[in-house]
């Protein structure tokens, strides 16, 4: 028999809860329900179009439609390219400077920190259109710098388009991720780094053998939320597209949602290839976390 | 024809307008005067919309339209479409013609042939009556023509001696020339993210992209003339005389900076030029479009329309507004003489009003107006555009900018946009008849 106390701490524990069980059906369970529930459906008309449209249940045929869609499995291979090279150089960067900062080399500490986190504070979008005001031929002082020492690059055909979304991306990131494992690296016990120095390890010896091995876990933790991050991909290569359409209106699969929703106004194919990427970032940040879990076993 | 000569109409446009207000009060009875009050939002991007909002305003005290300017292009019609979804679309929406027969389709929009279908009947050639009639229902009423022509910088054409092109042969050599004239400079432009342009020069060489027969479409996007002008255009663009630039900023920039001195543009680009680029002030002209033939051949490169979205709230006075601003010669100067709009009525009566609104002293005093209607004139008659025209543009917008490199052909394009479009018609359940 519950004990009053244990009934009261049971009612408020609900109480507390209750907002964010309240926020999380409305905000997310229902939008994801509703979206499972348009992609069974698929509007139709008939003769030349003009004497309306109705709503027919289409089972599964959406999902089949977007999974056999040349398209939309393409943008998933550009996500691995992207990963490819945004991941390791972001991360590393970030390792990199945040191991700098915590070394005893670093002078104006707190100057550098806010210098390089800086670029995280202007909004996505905003980052974007800068980014790509300097990737348009005839608008970038760059690209006429380049061309006058004789070199032309265009940053916005198809096979650059990855390096310059992964570079926009690399600007906003690194700046954050530094941030957290510099707090991470505040963290090492002082005991280890001494203990390191007595047994003559040197900066470079303790950054990698002490250092981090011990933040081993927030670097997980980035690398998680970087690949989910990345599976979204999105206002990058939508103002790189807006530019210039070379990437093409499907370059990645949430663009591919947004086409097939917007342009082709065909809800229960976009409804359906949200939910597959859903899916797909699910057993994908599943699959990270279970690695980087047994990577830290000894 | 047509239409009668100019002269004949400058006298009645006057006439018109009295008959115009004198019909005002007897054709409607006290309860349909009752139903055109009220509040009207109006969503539009073309230049002039908040004048002739205002103007409409002061005329009108009964009716109080709220003017929401919106951002042009496709971001447009995705959020008027879910405006529609959400119900809380506007009870006046501006629509480019080749939209339309989508937005009928999906029953975004109201038939409008019961209220303004006997104005459009009455008041349009069938050269724009085509574009709005779709499936034997009138769906919006058209605002302006919109017929291709050629701008040219005369003062650079002068220097150099070079012609003013009729023909396209003419107009590959004028491209050379100018080249030869000034290594920066070209003749012509290929945009990189505009379909428009294409499909109006397609038109012209007498490409029909889509035609109806009896309850079916027949899709040929990459028919022979269509072909013909993209392996014309794809090689002045790879062999660099003509730039593959984007329409908006490249664009205007390349203008600014004296290296675009030529382009094929339509009526409305002699406002644009001239609120876009004010300092080169007298040294641009207006010519007749070339010709494959050397005979008159035009199209329409753009071209608006204003329809009555589905869930408007006051669908009576939006058609009183649309009416005032799509024919009425008050409606017609209240978009010109804002100076930036340089519109060719569709409807032809009025093209003394918007003559004598339209400032000309930018083009040194030229008549602009004159090519236009020559141009309006010499439309091919039976274009359609297709059903699902955001599928269509978006299959050639994302090739178009391969195209100056070589990695695509222009035909290539059409060719894809093509079985992109057949593709997206059989999914909705459209009929297609064998091409």
């Amino acid at each position: 028999m519950a004990s009053p106390s244990a009934r009261g701490q049971r009612r408020t524990a609900a109480l507390l809860l209750s907002p964010f069980f309240g926020l999380f059906a409305a905000v997310t369970l229902a939008p994801l329900l509703y979206a499972a529930w348009l992609s069974l459906f698929t509007t139709r008309t008939s003769g030349l179009g003009f004497g309306g449209t109705e709503n027919i249940f289409a089972g599964l045929s959406n999902y089949a439609r977007a999974l056999s869609d040349e398209a939309f499995r393409d943008g998933f291979l550009v996500i691995a390219a992207y990963c490819a090279i945004y991941i390791p150089v972001m991360i590393g960067g970030a390792l990199v400077l945040a191991l700098l900062l915590d070394s005893g080399l670093a002078k104006a500490r707190s100057f550098f920190q806010l210098a390089l986190f800086l670029p995280h504070a202007v909004p996505g979008l905003i980052a974007a259109l800068i980014w790509v005001y300097l990737y348009t031929p005839g608008l970038s002082p760059v690209i006429d710098l380049l061309r006058s020492g004789g070199i032309s690059v265009n940053f916005l055909s198809v096979d650059n388009a990855v390096f310059s979304a992964a570079n926009i991306a690399v600007w906003e990131w690194m700046g954050y991720n530094m941030v957290i494992f510099y707090a991470a690296l505040q963290a090492v016990p002082r005991e280890a780094l001494d203990a390191a120095k007595v047994d003559g390890a040197g900066a470079v010896r303790t950054a990698l053998s002490i250092k981090v091995p011990m933040i081993r876990p927030a670097v997980a933790l980035a690398v998680l939320f970087t690949v989910i991050g990345s599976i979204q991909l999105f206002t990058e290569p939508k103002v790189i597209y807006n530019a210039s359409s070379a990437i093409g209106s499907s370059w990645t699969p949430n663009m591919y949602v947004q086409t097939a929703a917007f342009q082709n106004n065909d809800f229960g194919l976009a409804a359906a290839a949200s939910l597959l990427i859903a899916l797909f970032a699910a057993v994908l940040s599943f699959a990270v976390t279970r690695f980087s879990r047994r990577g830290s076993k000894p | 024809m047509l239409r009668r000569t100019t002269a004949a109409l400058a006298g009645s446009v006057t006439a018109l307008a009295l008959l115009a207000t004198a019909c005002g009060g007897t054709d409607q009875g006290a309860s349909a005067t009752a139903e055109k009050t009220g509040k009207v939002t109006f969503w539009s991007f073309v230049k002039g919309s908040d004048q002739v909002a205002a103007a409409f305003n002061r005329s009108h005290p009964g009716i109080e339209v709220t003017f929401e300017t919106v951002p042009s292009g496709q971001e447009y019609y995705s959020k008027l479409t879910n405006a529609v979804k959400a119900g809380t679309a506007p009870d006046v929406a501006v629509v480019e013609y080749p939209q339309l027969p989508e937005f009928a389709a999906q029953g975004k929009i109201e038939d409008l042939s019961g209220s303004l279908g006997p104005l459009v009947k009455d008041r349009f050639p069938e050269a724009a009556r085509q574009l709005v009639d779709l499936g034997g229902k009138t769906w919006a009423v058209p605002r302006d023509a919109a017929p291709l022509t050629l701008m040219y910088r005369k003062d650079f054409f002068t220097q150099h001696k070079i012609d003013v092109p009729t023909t396209w042969d003419a107009y590959r050599n004028m491209t050379e020339r100018v080249k030869k004239a000034d290594p920066a400079a070209r003749g012509g432009v290929l945009y990189t993210d505009n379909p428009g342009l294409l499909s109006a020069l397609a038109w012209q060489a007498g490409g029909q992209w889509f035609s109806t027969e009896k309850d079916a479409w027949k899709v040929t996007v990459d028919d022979g003339p269509s072909k013909k002008v993209a392996e014309f255009w794809g090689e002045l663009a790879r062999k660099d005389l003509v730039r593959s630039l984007g329409s908006l900023d490249p664009f205007w920039t390349s203008v600014q900076k004296g290296q675009t001195v030529a382009y094929v543009c339509a009526s409305w680009c002699a406002g644009a030029q001239q609120a876009t680029v004010p300092d080169q002030k007298g040294k641009w002209a207006v010519a007749p479009v070339p010709t494959w033939d050397g005979k008159p051949a035009s199209a329409m490169y753009g071209g608006s329309s204003f329809v009555i979205p589905k869930g408007a709230d006051n669908s009576g006075a939006a058609a009183e507004f649309i009416k005032w601003i799509t024919t009425d010669p008050e409606g017609m100067k209240a978009w010109v003489s804002s100076g930036t709009s340089s519109l060719f009525p569709a409807d032809p009566q009025l093209v003394p009003v918007t003559k004598a609104a339209f400032p000309t002293d930018y083009f040194g005093g030229q008549d602009v107006y004159a090519v236009g209607a020559a141009s309006y004139d010499a439309i091919r008659q039976g274009w359609q555009w297709g059903p699902v025209m955001g599928t269509t543009n978006t299959a050639i917008v994302d090739q178009l900018p391969k195209v100056a490199d070589g990695s695509v052909t222009l035909s290539g394009v059409l060719s894809t946009a093509q079985q992109a479009t057949v593709a997206q018609m059989k999914q909705r359940g459209l009929q297609i008849s064998a091409p």
